[in-house]
């Protein structure tokens, strides 16, 4: 990371990113705004996401300023109720031409997943500034059909062994579309975290997963022995066990998914350099990381949903303790100007979640 | 808009449009214009009140303002602000912060609303099902019946015989239910995957299985499951739980649209269990009625279940009770909905 930028080494400044929130005050915004969004029927959730992302962003800072988010929320909830309408027509013709519907949606999905992926991004990057100037995305139509429907696609011969891969892919694509006011970011990422995190977990989930498989069949072996006469009342009780089997794995996916997720956030940031010069530098432990994570859901599933304010307060300030920006000089000469967010049913169909967004 | 005193100025960042430089500034009203000044006193933006951006404070952030030139102002502390913008802050605060009596009405709102809803929803959602044209229903049923007939569903084995009789039932049952003419047919298949069972489809196709047929003791108890499908079709509850479940998804899409995945699946457990209350409401409409015809027959309206207590006799007790997790109301409940009455 270090030692690259000799010349500029005394202007190399170590700025790390921080989060000032707390989880009382963000209960109190969760709590009011879920309030009106029940007796809305749910048309103030437009407005109480905004609000909430303005308090992560706002108290998300950096070298003594915060981010801010300037999304409309009429523009979300517009959004909504055109992804509400599309989900009640396609059910409806579902009824009717189930065979024609699936093949369209399919389709459909394959025609609009990369127009959808990049709106959300660039609705998601336009809304955000830092220092009064805004993100900037502008996507390629057919760079994301490569990187985002096709590439997985073809990823799924190598049987998940490619996906810190196809990750690296789809993070590259979206960091080198991005930029800070007309400052371009650059993405060099490596992928080395993400397969350490694979090859201990793949493992250890197939390691649970024949565990529990033992116990169960211990437990229930000679029921099933008595059964296999009755394929329905099997099946049955074949469902009943893969639920159980489900609920406990769902820690160790948890564990898993948040460590890898980590690996990634990292990598990500260890990478990306803006403007040629800015780097940035991602110090999470992803399984520490991943155990933190789990801890903070147990508590918050736990608590009935009640303390899930305060997970994500705890989570995005551990997250941002762990995110340093190397900058060199002062960050003052970016230009840029607001550009069109456009409309936000892209990211409103939640296509960007589990991609790189968490890296933020 | 009140002017505040000209005098009084606030101390902040001010920054720059179209790039990322800010400097020390402030900013303070004349009239009903907002000026900001650089750090050397010059002024550098002059907008009316109206036309400058006061975004609701983020709580523990400082203030922030854009004027339409792109320039941005902010400063800590809310007495500025209150002091600054006067009414027009009262308007976004009043918006974004709540007084202890706003909260106490919001709680008392929202803890009436799932009895609002419990009792509402389904009147509401019926009127829209009322709204829909019988034809959608229609095209519904007759691509379900192509899909099962295709699949699951072969050949009935049943006598001709057996089958003109309860077509003649079934007329009579028809005629009985003040349905109208041509909106229900009677087929018969058989059906290994859904044993003894019969159905109503939303175009008005009543299926009878054989082996449901093959349980029957008596005319009456045959003429009872049709009677209860016939009422399904009248009341056209296929259509009606459609509405129903499809109002269901987008509530909880719109609430917890931006929730967790786990607040998701909470929720679509939560829609299945109300769709089952929904079920058995049907269903025991659908008992209601067929009681109805069956005596307006002179038929004894109690044989149905007892063809139904056949069908399920390795169900035991469970099939007995109502639970929330069930389809159909317990056997004990449906031989009183056709029992009473009347
Ligand atoms: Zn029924």
């Amino acid at each position: 990371m270090d030692g690259s930028m000799q010349s500029a080494a005394q202007e190399e400044r170590r700025l790390p990113f921080s989060f000032s929130g707390t989880g009382k005050d963000y209960f109190g915004i969760c709590l009011r705004t879920f309030l009106l969004a029940m007796v809305t029927l749910g048309i103030y959730d437009a407005w109480g996401t905004v609000e909430r992302r303005r308090y992560l962003l706002g108290h998300t800072q950096l070298d003594g300023h915060g981010f801010d988010y300037h999304a409309k929320p009429w523009v979300i909830l517009l959004a909504r109720l055109i992804v509400v309408a599309a989900i009640i027509d396609i059910n409806i013709f579902a009824r009717i031409w189930p065979k024609e519907v699936a093949l369209g949606a399919a389709l459909g999905m394959f025609v609009l997943l990369p127009w959808l992926i990049n709106s959300a991004w660039r609705f998601t990057l336009r809304n955000m500034s830092y220092r009064n100037l805004r993100f900037d995305f502008k996507g390629n139509y057919f760079q994301a059909l490569w990187y985002f429907v096709l590439l997985p696609f073809l990823a799924v011969f190598a049987l998940g062994l490619a996906s810190p891969l196809v990750t690296r892919a789809q993070a590259q694509y979206v960091a080198r579309h991005m930029k800070y006011g007309d400052a371009p970011f650059s993405l060099e990422m490596t992928v080395g975290g993400m397969y350490r995190v694979l090859l201990v977990a793949i493992p250890l989930l197939v390691l649970i997963g024949a565990v529990i498989g033992g116990v169960l069949g211990a437990l229930y072996g000679s029921e099933i022995a008595a059964l296999t006469d009755r394929p329905e009342a099997l099946g049955e009780l074949f469902g009943g066990l893969i639920m159980v089997v489900y609920l406990l794995m769902l820690p160790a996916f948890v564990l898993a998914a948040m460590s890898y997720r980590a690996a990634l956030r990292n990598a990500v940031l260890c990478g990306a350099v803006l403007d040629g010069r800015h780097k940035f530098e991602g110090t999470l432990r992803p399984w520490r990381y991943g155990l933190f994570v789990l801890g903070s859901w147990i508590v918050a599933v736990l608590s009935l949903g009640f303390a899930v304010p305060w997970a994500v307060v705890r989570i995005r300030r551990y997250q941002m303790d762990h995110t340093v920006m190397i900058a060199q000089g002062d960050l003052d000469d970016f230009k840029g100007r607001e550009r069109d967010a456009g409309d936000a049913v892209g990211a409103e169909t939640g296509v960007m979640e589990g991609i790189v967004g968490g890296a933020f | 808009m009140e002017p505040s005193d000209p005098k009084k100025e606030i101390a902040g960042r001010l920054f720059d449009s179209g790039s990322s430089r800010f400097q020390p500034g402030t900013i303070r009203c004349l009239g009903d214009r907002v000026l900001a000044f650089d750090a050397d006193g010059n002024q550098t933006v002059s907008a009316p009140l109206g036309s400058v951006q006061i975004d609701p404070p983020v709580r523990g952030m400082p203030w922030r303002v854009r004027f339409p030139n792109g320039q941005a102002f902010e400063s800590n502390g809310p007495t500025g602000f209150d002091m600054l913008f006067g009414r027009e802050a009262g308007r976004v605060k009043r918006f974004h912060g709540l007084t202890p009596m706003r909260w106490t009405a919001l709680i008392l709102a929202s803890l009436a609303l799932p009895f609002v809803l419990w009792f509402g929803y389904p009147i509401a959602a019926d009127n829209v099902a009322r709204a829909v044209p019988v034809s959608l229903d229609r095209s519904i049923g007759q691509s379900t019946f192509r899909e099962l007939d295709g699949a699951v569903f072969d050949k009935s084995e049943l006598p001709s015989a057996r089958k003109a009789k309860m077509r003649a039932i079934f007329t009579e049952i028809l005629r009985a239910s003040d349905l109208a003419p041509g909106r229900a047919r009677l087929v018969f298949r058989k059906s290994d995957y859904f044993g003894a069972n019969a159905f109503a489809l939303p175009d008005g196709t009543v299926v009878m299985l054989d082996d449901l047929v093959a349980l029957a003791e008596s005319d009456d108890e045959i003429a009872g499951v049709l009677a209860h499908e016939v009422a399904h079709i009248r009341e056209r509850h296929s259509m009606r739980q459609v509405v129903r479940a499809a109002g269901i998804s987008v509530l909880a899409l719109l609430i917890l649209g931006d929730g967790s995945s786990f607040a998701e699946e909470i929720a679509a457990m939560g829609a299945g269990i109300v769709q089952f209350s929904y079920n058995r409401e049907f269903e025991t409409e659908a008992d209601l009625a067929s009681a109805q015809i069956m005596r307006k027959l002179g038929r004894d309206p109690n044989a149905m279940i007892a063809l139904l207590r056949r069908v399920y006799k390795d169900c035991g007790e469970s099939c007995e009770e109502t639970s929330i997790l069930s389809t159909h109301p317990g056997l004990r409940d449906r031989l009183e909905t056709v029992s009473g009455g009347e």
